[in-house]
């Protein structure tokens, strides 16, 4: 805490407020703000002086009730981050869309008010204020009220008629090749797609489902085993791909409503309890019997894990990457549902092959039965645990799901035995290493715990909020690059209003959900990435957040002809898409930032 | 074990301030039962240059101890408290000082300082007091 204060302390000498003192501007002279009317907009501009910010969260826009002119749907911008706020900076506009509420026409005079607070960067902050402007409104270039323009919602079947110049390789890839190509080219693909965190989670369910089989597990079953569960993984993808291929919905979408992922995190943490034999948690015993009989039984395991295949597929790892958006839009566009559906297919394989080799390892390298086997029980328990943490954390809030994480690390910790005496006299290396993991996990469960306390927004970070000098002595450093946020929207209403409104700016659109794991990755190592966030300073960022699938939301989809999150979607500055340049799936920053050096040539 | 949570408990605890009155009229009858002057700050919750004072410069050990050994600190926010007419204010934070009769010392301090600077605006104030 104590540098980071003298570091403060001495950026504020930099600025000396003293010899400043008396030097603010009045509040007239900080914030200067015009507005007109152009067309069907009212166009607000905030002329700010220098080292003035307005809080994003204290402006609002009113027109006096009257006759004649309304306010139509209208989101605020987001702004950009400033030391933990959001603000608005010299030059912000807002385009507030008007609405005719009389039959009448011609002129009509209306009183627009803009609310606003904000501080100068040398240490004052300025009382709430309101700004009138009394403006007229053609009301013939209005519409009327409720009738604000919503774009078509035609099927991107008759919209967007499949290039044949398109220079996606993958697309290509389908369109031209033969079939042997083209399946060992989405094999090879799926063998990539395998390296992302969307299948990561399906390594404990599979792994501790064989190892649950114990001492009778062979090599042969462990294959067969891994075998069903990636089939019936493949299975689901193809089939969920081409009825997504073919009516435009996501199906995997419909799979992530909170009570489905509730329930399946129910069963992992069943799971997981019956993996605990060492921690002797007692479940009642019809229970525990029963799931002895699901697990461990000899001819239903088959059944089982084909199920907790099709399941994983469509709840545990939904990502879209470029393969599997490139296979689903030839599907919808060329309606070959047999050719994308055995490309789909070969992708699945492609990417199960890693869990097949794990499944069939986990069999054939599993201890002897003793007290190790109980210990692999164990940590896979904990993994089955962690995968339903992981799961809730979609529908959960985060302080919650960072509270989880605590109580696992304080059970594993304790179970560890952190706080044990020694008591048993086997080797000292062995203990002290024991030991040490236990006290280590016991420090991160108490970290996470003061994380949950203090509402913490993510697992990575759990002490952010009582570091909070440090992010304002970095952002003060270089106030001229303040971090850009997205802007959400959740409608195509709400899209086309920011749209307009960013006429003459570069928009770079980003589908968004909670469940979409490489989305989360995409935000952690992607757009966190200085230069990446440098690169893009002159794009207007929104994120069309798809996370509740809801009716408007899938419109947003198939507007775009976009499958599912993450897809980037980039616009030049006259609104109109640059159709060629999307992005499908995780890019690493290295690869953004290629992509947009190649924009920026254009 | 237990000591482990005491010492977590205890460190958080550490983080002091001045304790901050809401009242005029208390503060001015608490600075001449302790022959103190007044420190009034006008602030506003949600304020970053506000924040600053409050979690920066009063927290510093040097100027919690200045505050406390010669000043009544007294605290309005504009949003949620009536601040006295006499104390006008453009923004926040504003800093007015007094005797504990209401009489004004040094001039009105708007906005944020740093600990240096806010060390001698204190500094300043008291020797005037004294003259």
């Amino acid at each position: 805490m104590r540098p980071v204060i003298l570091l403060i302390s001495l950026l504020f000498v930099l600025f000396s407020p003293l010899s400043a003192q008396n030097k603010f501007l009045s509040l007239e002279e900080a914030f200067v703000l015009t507005a007109e009317v152009i067309d069907s907009k009212a166009i607000v501009h905030f002329e700010l002086a220098d080292d003035i910010y307005v809080y994003a969260d204290k402006v609002s826009v009113e027109i006096t009730p009257n006759e004649n002119v309304g306010m139509g749907a209208f989101v605020l911008p987001q702004g950009s981050d400033h030391d933990g706020d959001i603000a608005y900076f010299s030059g912000q506009i807002l385009s507030i869309p008007l609405e005719k509420l009389s039959q009448g026409s011609g002129l009509a005079a209306f009183e627009l008010l803009v609310n606003y607070q904000g501080c100068s960067e040398k240490g004052l902050c300025y009382e709430p204020s309101t700004q009138s402007f009394a403006l007229e409104a053609d009301l013939d270039a209005l519409q009327a009220a409720g009738m604000a323009p919503v774009a078509d919602l035609a099927p991107i079947i008759d919209k967007e008629p499949l290039d044949e110049n398109n220079d996606d390789p993958i697309t290509a890839l389908l369109t031209g090749g033969n079939l042997l190509y083209i399946l060992g080219g989405f094999f090879i693909f799926g063998l990539l797609l395998s390296l992302t965190p969307c299948v990561f989670p399906m390594v404990p369910i599979l792994s501790s489902v064989i190892i649950s089989h114990g001492s009778e597990m062979t090599t042969k079953k462990a294959f067969l085993l891994s075998m069903v569960y990636v089939q019936a993984m493949a299975i689901t993808y193809t089939i969920a791909g081409v009825v997504a291929g073919l009516s435009g919905a996501g199906v995997q979408a419909a799979f992530q409503t909170p009570w489905v992922i509730v329930a399946f995190s129910a069963v992992f943490i069943l799971l997981a309890l019956s993996m605990f034999g060492l921690f002797e948690i007692q479940m009642p015993q019809a229970l525990q019997s029963y799931l002895n009989r699901k697990t461990e039984g000899r001819g239903k395991g088959y059944t089982s894990i084909a199920i907790m295949g099709l399941l994983s597929a469509l709840i545990v790892g939904p990502c879209v990457a470029a393969p599997l958006a490139a296979a689903l839009g030839f599907i919808s566009q060329s309606g070959d549902a047999f050719l994308g559906g055995m490309a789909l297919y070969a992708l699945s394989m492609g990417m199960g092959i890693p869990l097949l080799i794990v499944g069939t390892g986990a069999g054939k390298f599993m201890p002897r039965p003793g007290s190790w086997m109980e210990a692999v029980k164990s940590i896979f328990g904990v993994m089955m645990l962690a995968v339903a943490i992981w799961m809730l954390s979609r529908v959960l809030d985060n302080s919650i799901i960072i509270f989880m994480w605590s109580a696992l690390a304080m059970f594993v910790a304790v179970n560890i035995g952190a706080f044990e005496s020694k008591n048993e006299a086997y080797c000292h290396p062995c203990y002290a290493a024991q030991k040490s993991i236990g006290m280590m996990l016991f420090l991160v469960a108490i970290t996470l715990f003061i994380g949950a306390a203090t509402n913490a927004s993510s697992v990575l970070n759990p002490l952010e909020k009582l570091l909070p000098s440090q992010a304002r002595f970095a952002t003060g450093l270089q106030l001229q690059t303040p971090e850009k946020s997205f802007v959400k929207v959740r409608s195509l209403r709400e899209l086309d209003a920011l749209i307009a409104a960013s006429e003459g700016k570069k928009i770079m659109l980003d589908f968004y959900a909670d469940w979409c794991t490489s989305c989360k990755e995409l935000e952690h190592l992607t757009f966190s990435n200085p230069e990446v966030i440098n690169a893009l300073k002159d794009y207007v960022l929104i994120q069309a957040d798809v996370t509740e699938n809801t009716d408007e939301q899938k419109a947003l989809s198939r507007h775009f002809g976009v499958f599912g999150p993450p897809a980037m979607i980039f616009f030049d500055d006259k609104g109109d898409e640059l159709t060629k340049e999307r992005i499908i799936g995780f890019l690493p920053p290295e690869e953004m930032l290629e992509k947009l050096e190649k924009l920026e040539k254009k | 074990m237990k000591s482990l949570f005491f010492l977590l408990l205890f460190s958080l605890s550490l983080f002091g301030e001045p304790n901050w009155l809401r009242s005029y009229e208390e503060a001015k009858t608490q600075a001449l039962i302790q022959k103190k002057l007044l420190l009034v700050m006008i602030s506003r919750e949600g304020c970053d240059a506000c924040w600053y004072m409050e979690n920066i410069v009063f927290e510093e050990e040097s100027v919690d101890a200045l505050v406390m050994e010669h000043f009544i600190p007294v605290y309005f926010d504009t949003n949620s408290d009536t601040v006295p007419d006499i104390f006008a204010y453009a923004g926040t934070p504003t800093f007015y000082f007094t005797d504990a009769q209401g009489k004004k010392l040094g001039h009105r301090i708007n906005g944020a300082s740093n600990i240096k600077d806010f060390t001698a605006i204190l500094e300043s104030i008291i020797q005037e007091a004294k003259n």
